[in-house]
């Protein structure tokens, strides 16, 4: 996680004072890690966006409250994963299904008819897939799996991003691996186009 | 967690020693559900180390900060009321919260009460949330009205709220008359 610790603070200081130019650094600098998250998180390419302004607005919002001694970038996925869990448990309060489908899978998709490689099909497929099965995971669990494979965090910085403990984020590390091998053994059981996917 | 899946998930971090390894594998060899269980995982944790990560798209940071500027610029403008305006506001804004929560509960209470159902006090709530809305919609339609007159008569700041019970109870009458006949959640 190497940040350029001295340009991101000048462009933290700066933005604390109210220069936007500095905070567009800064959302240049990580509106691919943060729509990522989001991404991983919600499941949808439009829901994702949103989240990710929002994660940029609240974070303007409390740059006086970022602690120089964290990661910058620890502090932003923070704010994004815990809006994101907000947003994943509204949707359930407001009984809207969890089981329908996913929109397209893929944010970066463009509508086209042309063929597509196999390959790429392939990789877009699996992805789709890989998104419905952490989508039937608990929202904690789902941003401790997004924060430990797509970040590559080690047990502490995903605790510090989730507010709570080590042993705590191991628990649902090894919980949330049990739930996926599970959804894979169903999936693997079928002799489906799903097993294709994983094979390939 | 027991020992043995413990080591699974130490060795799929990478952090279990080879000492460990070698002992966890020579488990493995006798334990054929044990074994599956691993591949599983394995299988699992390749899939999701694999998984791609999704790039914005180009026009979003633009409009992060085009959403940014508005924000600031709302910010500024609701700082550049007077101070006495905007503690009147927010001291109204205040009382309509708390005058609202005692009904909710109340509201709540009576349903469950009444009916034992979860799901009418979900309809009676989605219902009474759609009328806060409308009413949030009525009263930002209302300010965006008087507002170019604010500033020269603070006195419509107070006319404005006194009409807001009168529009809720506007509101409320359409919504009954919307109501089918017979649904008993419409008011």
């Amino acid at each position: 996680m190497a940040e350029p610790d001295d340009v991101l603070l000048g462009w933290v200081n700066a933005a604390r004072r109210g220069d936007q130019e500095a905070f567009a650094e800064i959302v240049y600098s990580f509106t691919d890690a943060v729509y990522n998250l989001c991404y991983r998180m919600l499941g949808d390419a439009p829901e994702a966006e949103d989240a990710t302004q929002e994660t940029f607005l609240r974070a303007y919002n409390h740059l006086e409250s970022y602690d120089r001694e964290r990661s910058f970038k620890t502090w932003l996925l923070s704010i994004a994963s815990n809006h994101c869990i907000d947003r994943i448990r509204k949707r359930r309060m407001a009984l809207v299904s969890l089981d329908e489908p996913l929109p397209s899978g893929n944010a970066l998709e463009i509508a086209s008819s042309d063929p597509l490689p196999e390959d790429v099909l392939l990789r877009r497929e699996r992805s789709a897939m890989i998104q419905r099965m952490l989508d039937e995971l608990a929202p904690d669990y789902r941003a401790a799996v997004v924060l430990r494979y797509w970040y590559d965090y080690s047990y502490s910085e995903i605790a510090a991003a989730l507010n709570t403990t080590e042993s705590a984020i191991k628990s649902r590390l090894f919980r949330a691996r049990q739930m996926l091998a599970e959804q894979y053994g169903h999936i693997n059981d079928q002799p489906s186009e799903n097993r294709r996917l994983l094979e390939g | 967690m027991d020992p043995l899946r413990q080591q699974m998930q130490e060795k799929l971090d990478g952090v279990l020693s080879e000492e460990l390894t070698q002992s966890l594998l020579r488990q493995l060899e006798h334990d054929a559900e044990a074994a599956r269980e691993f591949a599983r995982l394995e299988t699992v944790d390749n899939l999701l180390s694999s998984a791609p990560q999704m790039r914005a798209p180009q026009r979003l940071a633009v409009t992060i900060m085009a959403r940014l500027a508005q924000t600031i610029e709302l910010q500024a403008r609701l700082q550049a009321l007077p101070p006495a305006l905007r503690s009147q506001i927010m001291q109204s804004l205040s009382l309509s919260m708390v005058a609202a929560m005692p009904m909710m509960v109340g509201a709540s209470w009576l349903v469950l009460n009444r009916e034992a159902d979860a799901r009418t006090l979900s309809q009676v709530l989605e219902r009474a949330i759609a009328l806060m809305l409308l009413q949030v919609e009525a009263q930002i339609a209302l300010l965006d009205a008087i507002e170019p007159h604010l500033r020269e008569d603070p006195q419509l700041a107070a006319a404005c709220l006194r009409l807001m019970p009168l529009m809720m109870e506007g509101l409320l009458n359409a919504f009954d008359q919307n109501a089918e006949p017979g649904d008993h959640t419409s008011s």
